[in-house]
């Protein structure tokens, strides 16, 4: 089963991914029409409205980005039918936050408890805990994975709770970076998995 | 400020790399032809070979004239005369971009480690269609670094003309802004050169998807993923560090949706779903979705490239 549902938010996550890449292709068609008919009219309110669309039109795929994204998570930690309950009560409670508080704070919300959980399969993964489900085997892919999940999380958490406003500004790009660090570190690791094995097996080896 | 030391790199710059040029050329033709006629095959790597060296050349004296641009020019405040700062130009701005793009592409052939003579002619043919739009699309040392040299003498001669200060603090405030926020910008050193380094694994990894498709054989789907998966992580690592320069460089104007920005991600997008996809190539269906978005992503490749020249926006040179 647990191999379905991967397959399944796989297939979710390739929708999601392909639909904002059309909401772009759409974006830059309207921005060359319009800087053919006018060139100044970034400058006139028909920008903001160009502005407004897109935000309607790629804010709910990045929400449903992020959904997929945070019902990821727990499949480490959970099987079976608590795994489903548990995806099951995290959609629920975002739903519930975000008619009731807004949006951001529906998110922001499940976007910390995707972030809690991940800190525990990475410290799992790191003592090399048998408890975890993985559909893969392997050190580095299992905690490259871990932390590209969990740079991504905190990439969007501070896109969505910290903001870019000036005021806070560094706070944001503290977060940034550490984000930035988790992801390039996680692909590196995710993709490279066998090369590091054997590297690093070689030199145990020959120590 | 050696203003004549300058103007003699420039002109030396253009005297040795014309004819570099011209070599790129007739090394990326006969490369293409070598291509095309099977008994010259086997001497393909040396063709190779030549054109990696004479981009290497090429890229060397463009080196050393922003070496010299960086010793011999100064941007000096107009109220105190004091020396305010250097350009330290990195080598991958304006048109000598599609350069460096190439001679990534052309390291990247020689150095590959699968021999496969298939795979070898089909990368050496896209070198040699790389080679031959650099020549026709843009070529740096026709003029080197035009707007630079533009800018930077329309603030040398305001500095030393007669007119009212205003002037000369306006054409000083307009270099240095884009000496800061540009040319010396720590991310002009690895924003760009990130991108372009991807840009040329994702066309080894396009080829790659080519020649699964007319070949039918998944080694050259499996090489055309091993670079598509190394250029995603420079990729993102690169689109990352633009987005600190953007809320500084970019504080107040509208860069959100920006035509080049909006591309970019569809490119992203593309790469990250094919990424996706294919772990699952056991799948019905999945194995044509992932060589389709392979498709799709370079692509996206080609058009945000091509979309800095056509459509204007605030990451453009068009319009």
């Amino acid at each position: 089963m647990i191999k379905n549902l991967n397959y399944i938010l796989i297939l979710a996550t390739i929708v999601i991914l392909g639909a904002v890449g059309i909401a772009f292709i759409f974006g830059t068609t309207f921005s060359w029409v319009m800087s053919e008919t006018d060139g100044l009219w970034r400058q006139t309110a028909l920008y903001q409205d160009y502005v407004n669309v897109m935000n309607l039109t790629v804010g709910p795929m990045v929400i449903l980005l992020v959904i997929v994204l945070g019902l990821c998570i727990p499949k480490r930690l959970f099987s079976g039918a608590r795994l489903l309950q548990l995806m099951g009560s995290l959609t629920a409670m975002t739903l519930v936050l975000s008619l009731s508080l807004g949006i951001r704070l529906g998110i922001s919300a499940l976007l910390t408890v995707a972030m809690f959980m991940q800190m525990v399969v990475i410290v799992m993964t790191l003592v090399g805990s048998k408890k975890l489900v993985f559909e893969v085997t392997g050190f580095y892919i299992q905690i490259g994975s871990a932390l590209l999940h969990m740079g991504l999380i905190l990439f969007l958490f501070d896109l969505v709770l910290i903001g870019d406003a000036l005021a806070q500004r560094t706070l944001h790009l503290n977060i940034f970076w550490v984000s930035t660090l988790f992801i390039g570190v996680g692909m590196v690791f995710t993709f490279y998995s066998d090369e590091l094995s054997r590297l690093f097996s070689r030199g145990q080896a020959s120590a | 400020m050696n203003i004549s030391g300058y103007l003699l790199a420039r002109e030396m710059t253009t005297r040795i790399g014309q004819p570099l040029i011209y070599l790129l050329l007739i090394f990326s033709i006969a490369l293409a032809v070598v291509t095309v006629v099977p008994a010259l095959r086997r001497n393909m790597r040396y063709f190779v070979l030549v054109l990696f060296l004479n981009l290497v050349a090429g890229w060397l004296r463009l080196v050393n004239f922003h070496y010299r641009i960086a010793t011999e020019l100064v941007l000096a405040d107009p109220s105190g005369a004091m020396a305010t700062g250097r350009f330290y130009i990195p080598v991958w701005i304006e048109d000598e971009k599609f350069f460096f793009w190439p001679l990534i592409l052309c390291g990247l052939v020689l150095f590959s480690r699968y021999k496969d003579q298939v795979w070898q002619t089909a990368l050496s043919a896209l070198l040699a269609i790389f080679g031959v739009l650099t020549f026709f699309t843009s070529n740096p040392f026709a003029e080197p670094l035009k707007d630079f040299h533009a800018g930077y003498i329309q603030y040398a001669m305001t500095a030393v003309a007669n007119v009212d200060p205003a002037v000369k603090a306006q054409a000083y405030h307009s270099l240095h802004g884009r000496m800061v926020g540009f040319y010396n910008s720590e991310y002009m050193w690895t924003h760009p050169p990130m991108l372009f380094i991807s840009y040329a694994t994702f066309a080894v990894a396009f080829m790659g998807g080519i020649l699964m498709l007319t070949k039918r054989d998944d080694i050259y789907e499996k090489l055309g993923y091993s670079y598509a998966k190394a250029g995603f992580i420079i990729l993102t690592i690169g689109l990352l560090l633009g987005y600190p320069w953007a809320l500084t460089a970019w504080s107040g104007e509208p860069w959100w949706y920006d035509p080049k920005i909006n591309i970019t991600l569809m490119m992203w997008v593309a790469y990250s779903a094919y990424l996706h996809a294919r772990l699952y190539t056991h799948r019905r269906g999945m194995r044509v979705t992932a060589a389709s978005l392979n498709y799709l992503g370079f692509f996206g490749v080609v058009f945000t490239y091509v979309s800095t020249y056509l459509i204007p926006g605030i990451h453009s040179v068009a319009g």
